[in-house]
């Protein structure tokens, strides 16, 4: 059995829910009462506002500029390079918000709709009505349709015509949504402990059900290939060449205590991924040396600095460095040679 | 005599050849099943299944044929029985209405011919705030439906069915959307009540909790597929994972 070699270390004084690269090699942190921070090697944390909304997703702009903030009673918009509030809108729970790819429009999860913000606060569209809380979206890589994550299934939307969504249906809540990055196929992780997996042309929708915990997160890495989620204490790995996954078994990471708690995958080499889990493991695998159903060894294991759950694992842009966050407030970055 | 009476099972709520009907469409058929006082019992199964239409027969909301005794009275569809409590799911609720946590649980004493009148009107206060205290939520009393994060809003949900003190307790899905510290303390006071003696039945979707957790597992698939203690009766449907075609 694997021991965890923690070693004390100077914690931030916050339950961090996410994070995201801003500027240089410094994170943005959101905590579970709202609070921004950075955090970099060199300098450690530092608070950067208090938004007094309790945190629930981070999103920050390409240029590492902007971050836009969800949380239990709305959305704020907040300039990081002067301190400053952009502009804010309260009142309904805030699930999700994300950065379209050039950073001009930001996709808010606001109740049952979503709403469009340019970078400078100013709100351009508000669209949908969904069945339930909107718990998702995502941009297309087309950037100009965003898929949405509520009770009923995936609505795909449309920010420039004001046409109706496309449905793929699914009686059912869903958590998480990933969209592959040939817009081939959306994924969806569900309250009811399955994966829903949609082909975005036609009517096809796959499914897994039988997971032993609900599904809360499911990620296609860089080159669309492989999906991997949590939902068991093994990481299951989705083959999704060709034709997709129907019919093929999957790849096994095994041995996550309490689950895969945090999966980031490598942003450039494909089928590299690091996950966490709920005793402070964090593993990096090269999936495509595994096979179907056996479950693989991990090609790396990080240096633990604390046994409480793996929040965030952050890779940077070069892939050489992964940043790692702890339920405790434990955060490091480690070298990956 | 006494061995018998002891190894004598004693239902306090008897299903037999119930079938459960949403919309004239049959959700689950014959099912037979007996649940003791004191048992913490999942209902599981994937969506469609029949977990909710069969809490909401046994609740007397929806049409069924066959018998259902709650000890020895037979229940009907539409006669609320006050030895029940249940629990709906959180979102399938208005949470935006102007009402305060207090006034959501008062409702639950609606039912209570010995709880209706002006006269009544401090007892029935005096219930609901005992019912918050239950779930330790005395604090949440005053506070705007809105303005309840998702476990403190199930809190009250469970309080408001506690009210009535009901023998049998029926949830639907009580840990849908919860974070784990709040799934913790709803189930820590799930097990409460049945240690006290109040039968619980819960919808849940979460396998490894209802193997953690709950005595009994009972698996609907528009019928009962299998039933006993969660260990022999979860499946191990990810044992052998597959993504198969669903035919919509």
């Amino acid at each position: 059995m694997e021991t965890l070699e923690a070693i004390e270390l100077e914690k931030m004084p916050i339950s961090p829910v996410t994070m995201a690269y801003a500027k240089g090699d410094a994170a943005v942190i959101l905590d579970a009462d709202g609070g921004l921070g950075s955090w970099s090697p060199s300098i450690g944390y530092l608070k950067i506002a208090d938004l007094d909304s309790g945190g629930t997703d981070l999103s920050v702009n390409p240029s590492g500029t902007v971050a836009a903030v969800a949380g239990s009673d709305g959305f704020v918009l907040y300039d990081l390079v002067n301190e400053e509030l952009i502009t804010e809108l309260r009142g309904q729970w805030s699930s999700s918000v994300a950065w379209n790819k050039d950073g001009s429009i930001v996709a808010v999860a606001f109740g049952k709709k979503v709403k469009l913000y340019t970078i400078d606060g100013t709100c351009i569209r508000t669209a949908g009505d969904f069945a339930s809380t909107v718990m998702d979206l995502s941009w297309l890589p087309d950037q100009e349709n965003i898929a949405v994550a509520s009770f009923g299934g995936v609505s795909i939307m449309s920010t420039v015509d004001d046409i109706e969504p496309i449905q793929k249906e699914f009686v059912g809540s869903l958590l998480c949504l990933a969209v592959s990055p040939a817009a081939d196929w959306i994924v969806s992780g569900n309250q009811d402990c399955s994966l829903q997996v949609f082909k975005i042309k036609d009517s096809t929708r796959l499914e897994m059900q039988g997971f032993p915990r609900k599904v809360t997160d499911a990620q296609f890495d860089s080159s669309g290939l492989w999906l991997a989620n949590n939902g068991a204490d093994e990481v299951t790995v989705w083959d999704f060449k060709g034709k997709g996954p129907k019919g093929r078994a999957p790849r096994i990471l095994p041995k996550h205590v309490y689950g895969g708690t945090a999966l980031a995958w490598h942003p450039t080499k494909a089928g590299v991924i690091a996950t966490g889990d709920g005793a402070g493991m964090v593993r990096i695998w090269d999936v495509a040396k595994g096979a179907p159903e056996k479950p693989m060894p991990p090609m790396k294991r990080i240096k633990s600095y604390s046994s409480s759950e793996v929040r965030f694992i952050l890779w940077d842009s070069t892939g050489n460095n992964l940043v790692v966050c702890h339920a405790d407030g434990a955060i490091y970055q480690e070298s990956i040679a | 005599m006494i061995a018998v009476n002891l190894l004598t099972k004693n239902p306090v709520l008897t299903l037999s050849g119930i079938n459960v009907f949403r919309d004239q469409f049959c959700a689950v058929k014959n099912v037979n099943l007996d649940f003791e006082a004191g048992e913490l019992v999942a209902l599981s199964g994937r969506n469609g299944a029949g977990k909710s239409s069969l809490l909401l027969a046994i609740a007397g909301l929806t049409n069924f044929t066959g018998t259902l005794k709650f000890k020895e009275s037979e229940c009907h569809h539409g006669h609320h029985q006050p030895g029940i409590g249940y629990v709906p799911q959180r979102a399938n609720l208005r949470w935006d209405l102007p009402m305060r946590a207090i006034d959501v649980v008062l409702t639950g004493t609606a039912g209570d011919h010995h709880l209706a009148g002006y006269k009544n009107k401090s007892k029935r206060v005096k219930l609901a705030w005992e019912a918050l205290e239950l779930v330790e939520g005395s604090h949440l009393g005053d506070r705007l439906l809105s303005t309840l994060s998702g476990g403190q809003a199930q809190r009250i949900l469970i309080a408001r069915s506690l009210v009535s003190k009901p023998e049998v307790l029926l949830l639907d899905e009580p840990l849908s959307g919860l974070d784990a510290p709040s799934s913790q303390r709803i189930l820590n006071l799930l097990k409460q009540r049945s240690n006290e003696g109040t039968l619980i039945i819960a919808a849940m979707h979460e396998l490894d909790i209802v193997q953690g957790h709950f005595s009994r597992a009972v698996l609907l698939s528009g019928e009962v597929i299998a039933d006993g203690a969660p260990t022999r009766v979860i499946p191990t449907l990810y044992k052998n994972p597959n993504l198969s075609e669903v035919t919509v």
